[in-house]
This record gives structure tokens, sequence and C-alpha cells, in this order.
């Protein structure tokens, strides 16, 4: 899906997966990248449907600039 | 039972039967030992008989990975390997036990998502394998296609085989048994300095796979979000730390390395001008981050242009390619990021690699040997001489051979003792040559824990007592009025052991620390906040200690005493570096060192550690003051 309200810059991802990690412990209650609502691979971000259209939980753990709120989170 | 942050079960696997089982964490081993470093030493102690052959079937592997690994905690990315190391220790054949550090993004990661805290590897197989650890267990596989490649031959290989998982590879040089092998995960962070691929080499495993699908629960995810928010802004907002995440290691290349690795016979001037930031700009590609890291320290880089351009180098740090660079006097830093490239894909030691190419090179110059005594090698200072050296080590072949049976084996064949009468080492200690010349640090607690430690030669241990405060310790002997760093090397082996107990990379939380952040408090809090399991700080420390002393007494049965902690002779030399002579002084007093005053500090480290001060070893009453009558 697409994201309004987090600005992607795939090019800046180092791939620590805090943002994976973090959302699938939000949503699902457990620390599984599987789970979370965004996949991370090499220079692409990509937004899952299940992903929830207000939610920029994640972008405010990106330490590097690849995700960044676009307005402040409401944890979806 | 259930756990909160840790995946609850330890995987044991014997390559002889080719049978493994699944075995429940204990809690009675997680309120002992924690788990990472510290349990993988108990582990080991089950199955330990001393005096094996480290090559031999019964030397057990055991890997190990901490409570905060995955959960999301920052800064929970380290793995662990526990193992009797084929790198020979002392001129009496003894040789170490030790936790190798390493990791990067995905191994330790998905053992843990398959299940596992840990992974004891026992026994030996008939054949060349890969292990390959999935959801629950662990599947034995025919490694036969992948022997004799390179060391990121075999990582792509496996990722195409096995798309996103954990990679432990071992080289060329492990698989014929160089005891300066080590391994590489994920295709960048070396695990096994001291010949860790050598003896799973000896077990004919060629590497370990790892895929897991598995989810790590948290039990207090809140205050998590909370405390990570916190300390990701830090990482965001400060400049140095931002940094950090640009320049990786290089970032304290002016601070800190330029001024205490310039023992080459380049000025700094010189050294800043060929290995500089301006230089580490040229070619780096991108950096890359272990799990959960807000600053990423490891740089890829790619060679700009010349007789290697195009090549993709990736360095734990470029401060290593650095140093070697100057070590073999190689100006050109494309040349010295080509032989980066060939110790890594062949799987051996960088560090130990330079310094024995140096000292070789010198003496062959010097005319102390000839070539006939490097069986036929002209090696010169030259990269092509350089590399036929790596390529004749990797494969054992003439002198070779010789070099890759470890320190003791070279000083005999030449007759000249390296620990006594190489010049240009950084000191030699149990086997080992030290990251660092204590020399130019100063002595203080790091250097000083290449001298004590069972591993010698590696000064992570004490690394994080400079960052000390009266919070995490009893008693802070770090300061120009009150410097012991006997005492001090002894609570930071203690402090370190936490960390690596816990999973923690000491880098960016030494970096935390400097923006007020108490380390022991931090780390207690995290622990409690990930696991549900509340300790104090008094009692996680005294849990390192437990581990520490256990790891310690897993020597003891190897032979080592106080007779093995020996300063490094060089170190009471002065040393002539082009800008003047430098001598061995304590970092904070500035007292020069001499033979007695450095056995005074070795005593000051007992006596914190209460163990017998003239053998050097723990007491039976410290044992069972610390619950280890298991030992006794």
């Amino acid at each position: 899906m697409e994201k309004t309200n987090i600005v992607i810059d795939p090019s800046k991802c180092r791939m620590c997966l805090q943002c994976q990690i973090f959302c699938s412990l939000l949503h699902e209650d457990e620390a599984n990248p599987s789970k979370a609502r965004l996949v991370i691979e090499e220079n692409t971000i990509t937004f899952l449907d299940t992903c929830r259209e207000k939610c920029s939980f994640c972008a405010d753990y990106c330490a590097y600039g690849a995700l960044t709120p676009a307005k402040a989170s409401t944890g979806g | 039972m259930d756990y909160y942050g840790y995946a609850g079960s330890v995987l044991d696997l014997d390559l002889t039967s080719g049978e493994s089982e699944v075995i429940p964490l204990e809690s009675d081993w997680i309120n002992n030992f924690i788990g990472g470093a510290g349990l993988s030493f108990r582990l080991f102690s089950k199955y330990h008989k001393p005096k094996v052959d480290p090559l031999s079937e019964e030397n057990p592997i055991v890997l190990g990975v901490g409570p905060l690994l995955g959960s999301g905690a920052p800064f929970g990315s380290k793995l662990f390997a526990v193992t009797k190391f084929a790198l020979p220790a002392s001129e009496d054949g003894k040789h170490y036990i030790t936790s190798a550090i390493g990791g990067f993004r995905r191994f330790g990661y998905m053992m843990k998502r398959a299940g596992f805290d840990h992974f004891i590897i026992r026994g030996k197989s008939s054949k060349p394998v890969y292990l390959h650890i999935k959801d629950g267990g662990v599947e034995v596989k025919d490694a036969s296609p992948l022997m004799g490649l390179d060391v990121y031959e075999t990582t792509e290989r496996l990722l195409s085989l096995h798309p996103g998982s954990g990679v432990i590879a071992n080289g060329p040089a492990g698989e014929n048994l160089v005891r300066i092998a080590l391994t590489i995960v994920d295709g960048v962070g070396t695990l096994g300095r001291g010949g860790l691929g050598a003896v799973l080499g000896s077990k004919n495993v060629k590497a370990i796979v790892a895929e897991g699908t598995g989810g790590i629960r948290v039990a207090h995810k809140k205050e998590l979000f909370k405390r990570a928010k916190e300390i990701i802004s830090l990482f965001t907002s400060q400049d140095i730390l931002k940094s950090a995440q640009d320049l990786g290691a290089h970032v304290f290349w002016d601070m800190l390395y330029l001024k205490n690795m310039s023992s080459g016979i380049w000025t700094r001037e010189r050294f800043n001008e060929l290995y500089g930031v301006k230089t580490f700009l040229k070619s780096k590609k991108h950096s890359s981050t272990c799990i959960s890291c807000p600053i990423g320290c490891k740089t890829h880089h790619q060679i700009p242009d010349g007789t290697w351009e195009g090549i993709e180098v990736k360095t734990t740090h470029f401060i290593n390619t650095a140093n070697m660079g100057q070590k073999l006097e190689l100006e050109d830093h494309r040349e010295a990021l080509k032989l980066t490239d060939a110790c890594n894909r062949a799987g051996v030691c960088m560090y130990t690699f330079s310094e024995m190419a140096d000292y070789l090179t010198r003496l062959l110059n010097e005319g102390k040997i000839t070539k006939e005594d490097l069986h036929g090698l002209d090696l010169q200072r030259n990269l092509e001489s350089y590399l036929e050296f790596l390529d004749k080590l990797t494969k054992r072949e003439g002198i070779g051979a010789v070099a890759a049976d470890g320190w003791f084996a070279l000083s005999e064949h030449l007759e000249y003792d390296a620990r006594v009468h190489y010049k240009n080492t950084r000191g030699i200690v149990k086997g080992t040559d030290c990251i660092f010349d204590a020399r130019f640090n100063r002595l203080d607690s790091a250097m000083l824990s290449e001298v004590v430690s069972p591993k010698g030669g590696f000064q992570a241990w004490g690394t994080i007592g400079g960052r000390l405060t009266a919070e995490d310790v009893p008693v802070v002997y770090n300061t120009s009025e009150n410097e012991n760093i006997g005492r001090l090397t002894a609570q930071a082996e203690n402090v370190m052991m936490v960390l690596n107990s816990l999973g923690v990379c000491y880098v960016p939380l030494n970096t935390l620390s400097m923006f007020g952040y108490p380390l022991m408090k931090t780390l207690a809090e995290m622990y409690y906040i990930v696991t549900g399991i509340e300790v104090g700080v008094d009692e996680l420390r005294l849990r390192g200690e437990r581990a520490f002393n256990l790891y310690k007494m897993l020597n003891v049965r190897e032979g080592f005493d106080r007779s093995d902690d020996r300063v490094p002779s060089v170190w009471l030399e002065p040393k002539e570096a082009v800008w003047g002579t430098v001598v061995l002084k304590t970092l904070y007093t500035k007292k020069v060192v001499d033979e007695q005053l450095m056995e005074s500090i070795i005593d000051e480290y007992y006596r914190e550690r209460g163990w017998d001060i003239e053998k050097g070893i723990p007491t039976p009453e410290k044992l069972r003051s610390l619950q280890l009558d298991f030992l006794l």
C-alpha cells in the first residue's frame, strides 16, 4: 500500500530490521519480521495492505532516515 | 517453560552419530549465567575434557546468543562461540578456551527464531557437511560441492539455496586446519580469531546456516518502545553519533587511532594522508549494520580504480585495513583493501597474518634469515609477495605450513623467538599477537586484559573499564587520584561478561555511556524490560563474575596459571617511533611501567578477583562463594 504519512528513502536503509521488529511487536505481540506489515529488502521498502493507513510507528524507530514520519504517529 | 526474551531451548548435535536433541533451557542456568557467552561457557563445561586436542572430535563448539538479541533492544546483536581454540598458546602445547565474539545481521537472530539460544556441536562428521538449523531442529547436509570455495562464494551459494538465512562460512584456511583461520558471519562479521575455522574444519563442517520463522516475546513492550526511542533519538540528534553512522569506526580516526596506532615507519601526517578520512571516503561504498544497531559501524568499500578496480571489500572496520597497510608499508590503500579481501575470502585473521608477514619480511631484509628458511619464498615489501605468502598459508604449503601452526612453530623453525626478538610486534601473549601495543595506548584496563585474559592478545574484555562509574562498580579506580589498573581490569571484565551474556555490543553502549546513561543500570533495566526478570545491578555483576570465574577455571583445567599471564617483553622496552621514543606508562598517573610495577599491577588484579595471587587462579573458597562448587 502507499504510505502518505511516512517519507520513504530506501537508499538510506541499513537493514537493521528495527522497524519490522517493532511493527510486529506492536501489532502482533511478538518481535517477528515475518509478521511485520512492511517488507525490507535490498533497496526496497514495501508496506503491505495490512498496514494501518494512519500508523507510522515503525518510522519513529528508524535511525537512518529511511523512514521518516510525515507527522506524529498515532500508533495506528 | 515459556520465556520472554529467550528462545527457550538448546540444540545439541552429535556429528559422529548424526543425532540431535532439543534441550529446554533451565531457569537455573539463566539465574546463574544469564545467557550468551556466560551460558555458553556453562554448556561447554558439561562436555569439557581437559587437555584433549582442539582438533579432535572431543572438543565441542557452543554457539550462543543473548536474551536481548532480536527483541528490538538497541545493540543486542552479538553472537558467541566457545571452544578450545586451535592456536597453540604455550610452548608446552596448551590451548586456551575462550568465547569468540562476532555476529552481524542474520545468523544469531535466525538461530534464535528457529527456537535456540545455544547450539552445541560435538563429535566429527565422516564427510564434508554444512549444518542447517531450521525451526525446531537441525539437518546435516552434504557440503561436497562447497569444498574449496572461499568464504564469500560459500556464503553466496548457501544464500541462493536458503534465501534470507544467516550463514557462518568457513574458508579454505579452515578446511586446511590453519590455526589462525576464522569464520565470517553473514559475509561481514569475523568470528573466531585463534582458529575457530580450524576447529570447524576438523569436524568437517564447511558452514552453518540458520533459518527461523518464530518470534521473540517481550515482557514489557511499552517500556521497551519508550527506552528505544530515547536511545535512537540520541543517535539521530548528536553530531558525533550521526558522523559515526557515516564513517563507522573511522569517526575515531583522529582522536584515537592515528595517535595510538602510529607505530610504523610513517609520520602521523603521512599515515593520515594515506589512510585518513579522505582516503576512506574514496573507496567507501556504503555502511551496514548489525540487527537493532543505530550506528552501523561496518563499512563496505569498492576499489575505485587501478589494477583491482571494482573489487568490493567488506570490512568490519576500515581501521583494520589501515592498520594492515601501515604494518606492511603498503602506501596504496587500494592494495591494502585487496589484501583485506584476500584474507577474508581465505578465512584468515588479518591481524595475525599481517604481523607474521611483517615479521618474516623484516627478518629476511635484515639478513637474519634466508630465502631457504622460507622454503624459497622471496618475501618482499609488496602486495604480490604478501598475496603469495597468504596463498601458501591458506594451502599449508612451504613456509605457509609452518606459519599455519602459529607463532611458536614459526619461532622454532627460524630459531628466532618472535616474542623476544621481533621488535616490531605489538606483543605476543599466549601465542596470540596483541591487537594494540600498550606503549602507544598507555597501560589501562583494556591493555592489561591483553595480558591476564585467558585468551591473551585481545583487549576487548577490559575495554569498558574507562567508562565505569560509581553507579556501575563498588569502587572506581580510573581517575588520576585513584588509579589501580589491576583492580579496574577485574571489574571491567566482570561488566564485560554481563554485556557478553546479555548479547549486547560494547561499541555503541560505550558511546551511550558518554551521554550520561549509567552502564550497568541501563543493562539491568533492559534485561527486566525484555525478560521480566528483575535483577539489581549488584546481582547482575555477580553473575558476570561467576561466569568469568567459570571461564577462567576451564583454562586452569588446561594447565594455565600465573606463569602464562606474562606481559610481552617488548612492552617493557622503549619503542623508537618516527616522532621519538615511546615507553610504557600508566594511563592516568603516567607512571613509567617497569617489570616490578607490572608485577604489582598483576598482583592487584588477582587480589581484586579474590584469587590465589602466587598461582593466579581462583581459590576453592572463591569458587564456593560463587556457587561454582561443581568445579571443585
